[in-house]
């Protein structure tokens, strides 16, 4: 096929040309599985992806695999495809999708479920996993939309849930030994399905009441678990990480090397999904990062190297580390960023080493504007610790403050709108509070407000989500009254949020409408000038189903939920106890502070053992 | 000292941008054990310099770096460094120790490029002829996007020293140009491209391939 012609006719070509430095290169005759990594979005957002890069170098660690990549393409190549006959092709060998083993896709977002299916359509494989034979490819998804996968269930063979160091090369094992035995297609998923973490939808029928609701969730292959739990990594320094780290021409969005310091969070916000999916907390230690930091480095040559994690102050050696690291790097010139970082005078002193030249904008998550409603989402964060990081920041620099806010949280009133107004106000007066000569000159505070989207395994996965009208007049209140010159407000797209909703909390019904939204030409929807509201109403409407039937009702607690047959470790009794707690407006110490009893600790590992002096 | 390096740039990465480049060359420096000379200031840099930017899409086997390294290392030695660390695509040919030098891109005067034509037709004969005519008139006329957006039309005759179109049967015929290059006067190769898509129908137009064969850099 002549690519070539095609990329002299797109933007940015070296989308789709790979051969970046520590791309892996394999000789096909020895390779006995060929996978490919599928991120359903375009090269720069999917190169950004630790998971990517976590799980490419674990499976071209094997002699027997190889692993490639595949983005979803632009619009403008998107086209030229469909013109000249050319199918979705992998980086690395440019073979087609269809042709590969096995292709896995990463569900990191609802909103790129269109993309996933046009990825499939360009790729010359069979949409739906009932249609595709023996000479397809297995099709399977895993990251964290996963856990409740049924509005997108048709479209995979099989699932993974949890992280993937040892399940995937669980499963290659056994796809190899399947090839061997020659065995018909539905064998392999029947192997798998024995396996802790594979979820296997076609073995399962979901039945429903009149009303809608689900009547029961029931396997209907002896193969196939009651109940799939998810996998964790016991010991984090005891799997490999990726330390030839594919260095991309382009100038992705995450341009540097991540170092996850460690996976999981302490924290228990109510309304985040990955503070429950991800636990326990487990950390890596120094000596491993340092190690991997130290590799990183001198395999790619970077100027920059990025501490990754939900939480980066909660590493109990972060200053440890973060000292070690500088003084390693700074005289290489390697810089050192570190994100999600609780802004105290200790964090401030470590910011200026490490951000010797500009001072860009310091990050508060405060989620809510008032006590009250912060307790509800146990966002462990008050006014007077925001106020007094903004005060120490100003006074060693900094003039950029970014706040994000999340509008439409259950129990949140018009007072809880107007303590984000007071707050931005305040956080301005401790600016002009602080003597001229010794802040920095040009004030701006941002608001940003994102849209609550209750997810499934939260405690708020029972909630209704506001309406489009609602949160309009919501964001409208907030652009009247943040009228302080300083302070600029960012809002999200409402209707996009509704949407994500829908998907987030649906079962089996929605995946008519994902097939009608395709065949409608729904594609990028993450991306604002491609999302287009009307057509996905318009195949709900087709399908005859209310996507509100799912985010705009009450769900009863005892209700039968559509992800009920999938274990996280964090058990339903504590969601509901938490969804209590946050009614009364109580707040939950985080996992080091003390247990909640959440479940996770039948792993047995992590933060859940720490104190307790055991796997540490 | 300065090292004067020539480098290849081959099919797999010549839709890499003149500035991509240049970050990934500075990278793979860095991985190297050379004992590299960084510049002074609050962002320290390699220092790097580059003759004649390559457009996009072009191959070459003549492309030109200066970099500064702190003290004598053995050419060899440079060139081996570096094309261990380089990706599969850029390679280090040649390497020349100098002791001072003038910028590179201001070194640079003239050009050849090879542009090698696909055609879908078993009449090479004919698109030949036609090529000669329209090289040979007296103004070559090209539209160039001005960066403002407006349209102007250029005559890139002058800049042209010698061309050839030598019909190499089985579908290709290429195009060599001897041109003049460098920041004051230059022919950007699509130019000559635009001439020859004005002169060969679309669909006999099966693809192209510019290639920079040589580059003339006054050494005086």
């Amino acid at each position: 096929m002549n690519i070539d012609k095609l990329l002299k006719q797109v933007e940015k070509p070296i989308r789709y040309t790979g051969e970046e430095l520590n791309m892996c290169k394999k000789d096909l005759k020895d390779i006995k599985f060929r996978y490919c990594f599928c991120f359903p979005d375009v090269y720069e957002i999917g190169m950004s992806h630790l998971g990517l890069r976590i799980l490419y170098d674990l499976y071209n660690r094997r002699n027997d695999t190889y692993c490639e990549r595949a983005f979803a393409p632009w619009v403008d190549m998107e086209k030229l495809m469909r013109e000249n006959n050319i199918k979705l092709f992998s980086l690395e060998t440019k073979t087609n999708l269809n042709e590969f083993d096995m292709i896995g896709f990463t569900l990191q977002y609802e909103m790129s479920y269109s993309n996933i299916i046009n990825m499939l359509e360009l790729g010359g494989v069979p949409l739906l996993s009932k249609d595709r034979g023996e000479n397809d490819p297995f099709v399977m998804a895993g990251g964290p939309c996963s856990y409740n996968s049924e509005p997108i269930s048709d479209f995979f063979d099989f699932i993974v849930l949890g992280e993937g160091e040892e399940l995937n090369l669980e499963v290659t094992d056994e796809w190899i030994k399947w090839k061997e035995a020659k065995e018909p297609r539905i064998k392999f998923l029947e192997r798998i399905a024995n396996i802790e973490g594979v979820y296997v939808p076609s073995f399962y029928d979901v039945s429903y009441n009149e009303d809608g609701t689900i009547k029961e969730i029931k396997p209907n292959n002896k193969n196939a678990k009651e109940i799939v739990t998810k996998r964790i990594i016991k010991d984090l320094d005891k799997v490999t990480y990726p330390e030839k780290w594919m260095v991309p021409y382009l100038s992705v969005v995450h341009d540097r090397p991540m170092l996850e310091i460690f996976r999981g969070c302490i924290r228990g916000c109510r309304f985040c999904q990955a503070g429950f999916l991800y636990r326990p907390v487990r950390e890596k230690s120094v000596e491993v990062l340092e190690e991997n930091a130290r590799n990183l480095i001198k395999n790619t040559g970077y100027e920059e190297l990025a501490l990754s994690s939900l939480s980066t102050s909660d590493y109990r050696g972060f200053f440890k580390l973060a000292d070690d690291l500088i003084c390693e790097f700074k005289p290489k010139n390697v810089n050192l960023s570190l994100p999600s970082l609780r802004i105290d005078s200790v964090s401030l002193k470590l910011l200026d080493e490490v951000n010797n030249v500009r001072k860009s904008g310091l990050t508060f998550a405060p989620e809510a504007g008032t006590q009250r409603l912060r307790d509800v989402i146990n966002k462990g964060i008050t006014e007077e610790d925001i106020l007094k990081g903004c005060e120490l920041a100003f006074r060693s620099g900094w003039n950029n403050v970014k706040l994000y806010f999340m509008i439409g949280l259950p129990t949140e009133t018009y007072d809880d709108l107007q303590g984000i107004v007071d707050l931005a106000n305040k956080i301005v007066e401790v600016y002009y509070s602080i003597p001229k000569q010794e802040r920095t000159k040009g004030l701006i505070v941002t608001v940003s407000t994102s849209t609550f989207v209750p997810k499934p395994f939260t405690p708020f996965q029972w909630c209704k989500q506001d309406d489009v009208e609602t949160i309009n007049k919501k964001q409208e209140f907030l652009k009247t009254n943040l009228t302080n010159r300083a302070i600029k407000y960012n809002w999200h797209d409402s209707k996009t949020s509704t949407l994500e909703a829908v998907l987030a909390k649906g079962d089996r019904k929605l995946n008519k409408v994902l097939l009608r939204a395709h065949e409608l030409g729904c594609n990028f929807d993450a991306w604002g000038e491609f999302f287009d509201y009307d057509k996905w109403m318009q195949a709900f409407k087709d399908c005859n189903i209310d996507p509100f039937f799912y985010s705009r009702r009450e769900i009863p607690l005892e209700e039968i939920l559509p992800w009920e047959h999938i274990n996280i470790m964090v058990s339903k009794e504590f969601f509901k106890k938490e969804f209590n707690n946050a009614m009364a407006e109580k707040v939950t110490p985080n996992c080091r502070a003390k247990c909640a009893g959440c479940g996770a600790a039948k792993f047995g590992c992590g933060v859940c053992f720490e104190t307790k002096g055991v796997c540490v | 000292m300065i090292y004067r390096m020539k480098f290849e740039k081959r099919d797999e990465v010549k839709y890499i941008g003149h500035l991509d480049t240049m970050r990934t060359f500075t990278r793979c420096i860095k991985k190297t054990n050379l004992p590299i000379k960084f510049s002074s200031g609050f962002n320290p840099r390699v220092q790097l310099a580059f003759a004649l930017p390559l457009a996009v899409g072009v191959t070459s086997e003549c492309e030109y770096f200066d970099l500064e390294l702190n003290g004598d290392v053995e050419c060899q030695e440079v060139i081996d460094e570096l094309n261990k660390n380089f990706p599969d695509g850029f390679k280090v040919l040649t390497c020349e120790k100098l002791e001072k030098a003038k910028g590179l891109m201001s070194l640079v005067t003239e050009a050849n490029y090879e542009i090698s034509i696909l055609v879908s037709t078993n009449n090479n004969e004919e698109i030949v002829a036609k090529l000669n005519e329209a090289f040979n008139k007296e103004q070559v006329l090209v539209t160039k996007q001005a960066k403002n957006g407006k349209e102007e039309e250029i005559d890139i005759k002058p800049l042209i020293i010698d061309l050839q179109v030598v019909d190499l049967n089985y579908n290709t015929i290429i195009v060599k140009v001897h041109c003049l290059a460098g920041s004051k006067n230059n022919l950007n190769p699509n130019y000559v491209v635009q001439v020859i898509k004005s002169v060969v129908p679309e669909e006999e137009l099966d693809d192209y391939n510019i290639h920079r064969k040589k580059l003339i850099l006054n050494e005086q």
